[in-house]
């Protein structure tokens, strides 16, 4: 048996392709070190490669113990939860949310429900290195979808995709994995895309989620630099990034709010004002924040709450932002407890994935969506409990919203398709396709 | 001396994660220096040792880099924290073993 002959016997046994190169390349190796070691014994050329080849072993018992431990592998707890979180989130909505006075867009909302499915199942099996490899196309394509959906969402009652700008954290993570070893320039220049993602982000889902996502963004870049991606002095890098990333807006804030140019933008400073003292406009802004703290006294453990504004109001409307506080008004705060947990289950399945990750880009795209999903989670709960600003934002899978249901299935699919590709897919891996499909031998 | 290979086969991802507890290793260096040091008793086959190699390293015990040596590229195995938290309770498991299978030979010798 030759080596071209005993290497493809392996490599066919192996049915993840994207795993076969790298076990091809270091068997070669092996093989050409053991033939020189009997060169060196006097043993002629073609023999030697013989010997080598006998003592490997029976290429298709290799072959077929290789194929275990590289196949792709499923997180059914994560598939369980998202499954789980569908169902429970339609009911949720049916029962309390937008649909229990709407029950005539239950239509619309199966058909949300399944179109979330299947981009979760289509990012699934994706291979997620895409965004890596593919990080500005990737952009240009979530830019274009969040247009498309600004487009379609003008006309009445239709709201439009604000979390779909979520989606700009994981293409960041992308953006960032292609400007690895590329020194300060690479630096720079991933400051300067961040800065732009703000900006984008800024224009299509305003200054809260920006605020989020320019946060998270800024974690990713000091993990990058952290991990040595940018090849540069790290501390040099982290004094770099604080001035560009953090010092110099909040001086630019600063002075926007001394000068009084923040004024236009009033609306933002006045939102947070009103946060903090809601009964300066108890008729208007800070109407929602004396509500929230009145049904918060009337909640019971178990059951309805007793005159709950929220539920008799109908100037309010049962909202997605404000659907954990409709849960807990119409059930109790038991009920609530039970999906708070489950966010919390949500996060601590999403964080796992992150620890377990050992090729970088793996790392920095489920860092990136978990991230993500912790914040929002944190986020809605701390509003809806009046410890936070109560905005847009909508929770993981109990929204009424088809993008913010796209949003949370590309994230999680994401999570899926990194968990399952945990082994097949390395740093080594992360590279354009080539035309080459065969494993190629270089013959001697 | 050949020994049976069902009494070292439990052992060799044991023997493989000391050798690299020394330094880091590529696969082929790996079979030289364990039949080395075993003077010729573990004659470990390639089609054995890497599937171990590639379960090691899922299994975090083990991570690997690409290195340049004499002009040659190489993939070498590296032992890490939870690799080398495994060594240690393997080693353990095995002496308490010795010590009983000993134990018995010498009741049985004696």
């Amino acid at each position: 048996m030759t080596e071209e002959s005993y290497i493809r016997d392996v490599v066919e046994q192996i049915r993840c392709v994207r795993a076969r190169d790298g076990i091809a390349k270091e068997l070669s190796d092996h093989i050409e070190d053991q033939t020189a070691a009997y060169e060196e014994k006097g043993v002629t050329h073609e023999e030697a490669v013989r010997k080598a080849v006998q003592e490997m072993g029976d290429p298709v018992e290799v072959g077929v113990e290789l194929d275990r431990i590289h196949r792709p592998q499923t997180d059914y707890k994560l598939i369980g939860m998202a499954f789980l979180f569908h169902i429970a989130g339609f009911f949720i909505i049916y029962q309390v949310g937008y649909l229990s006075q709407h029950p005539e867009y239950i239509g619309r909302q199966c058909v949300t429900l399944l179109l979330s499915f299947c981009v979760m199942a289509g990012m699934y099996f994706l291979d997620y290195s895409f965004i890596a490899r593919y990080a500005y196309g990737t952009f240009m394509f979530v830019t274009i979808v969040i247009l498309g959906s600004l487009i379609l969402s003008v006309g009445e009652g239709r709201i439009p995709g604000i979390m779909l700008s979520y989606l700009y954290v994981p293409v960041f993570a992308g953006i960032l994995y292609r400007q690895r070893n590329g020194g300060y320039r690479a630096l720079m220049w991933a400051m300067g895309m961040q800065i732009v993602t703000a900006c984008f982000t800024f224009c299509f889902s305003g200054m809260l989620h920006t605020a989020n996502i320019y946060m998270v963004c800024t974690f990713l870049i000091f993990l990058a630099a952290a991990k040595g991606w940018f090849s540069v002095n790290k501390k040099r890098a982290a004094a770099i990034m604080t001035g560009v990333l953090v010092l110099l807006p909040v001086a630019l804030m600063s002075v926007m709010v001394m000068t009084g140019f923040f004024s236009i933008y009033g609306f933002q400073a006045q939102r947070l004002l009103v946060w903090l003292n809601p009964k300066q406009d108890a008729q208007g802004a800070g109407y929602i924040y004396l509500l929230l703290r009145q049904e918060w006294r009337a909640v019971r453990l178990i059951g309805a709450a007793d005159n709950s504004l929220l539920l008799s109001d109908n100037s309010v409307g049962p909202t997605d932002p404000l659907i954990l506080l409709q849960l807990i008004c119409n059930y109790g705060v038991l009920v609530g407890m039970v999906l708070i947990a489950a966010f919390v289950a949500l996060s601590i399945r999403a964080f796992q994935i992150v620890k377990r990750q050992k090729n970088q880009i793996g790392l920095m795209l489920s860092a990136a969506c978990f991230m993500v999903i912790l914040l929002n989670c944190l986020e809605g709960v701390l509003s809806n409990t009046g410890y936070f600003l109560v905005s847009n934002m909508q929770f993981p899978f109990v929204s009424c919203n088809v993008y913010t249901g796209i949003t949370y299935a590309v994230l999680i699919g994401l999570l899926l398709s990194i968990y399952r590709n945990e082994r097949i897919i390395t740093d080594k891996t992360v590279k354009r396709p080539t035309w080459k499909l065969m494993v190629k031998f270089e013959k001697r | 001396m050949s020994i049976d290979k069902a009494l070292i086969s439990g052992s060799t991802a044991m023997l493989i994660l000391r050798l690299l507890e020394d330094r880091d290793m590529y696969g082929y260096e790996m079979i030289e220096t364990l039949q080395e040091k075993s003077k010729n008793v573990f004659v470990l086959k390639a089609g054995t040792l890497y599937p171990l190699l590639h379960s090691l390293e899922g299994k975090n015990y083990l991570t690997s880099y690409e290195n340049e040596v004499n002009g040659k590229q190489r993939k070498y195995y590296s032992i890490t924290k939870a690799g080398r938290k495994y060594l240690k309770s393997r080693t353990e498991e095995w002496r308490e073993y010795q010590t009983a299978v000993l134990h018995v030979l010498g009741e049985v010798v004696g």
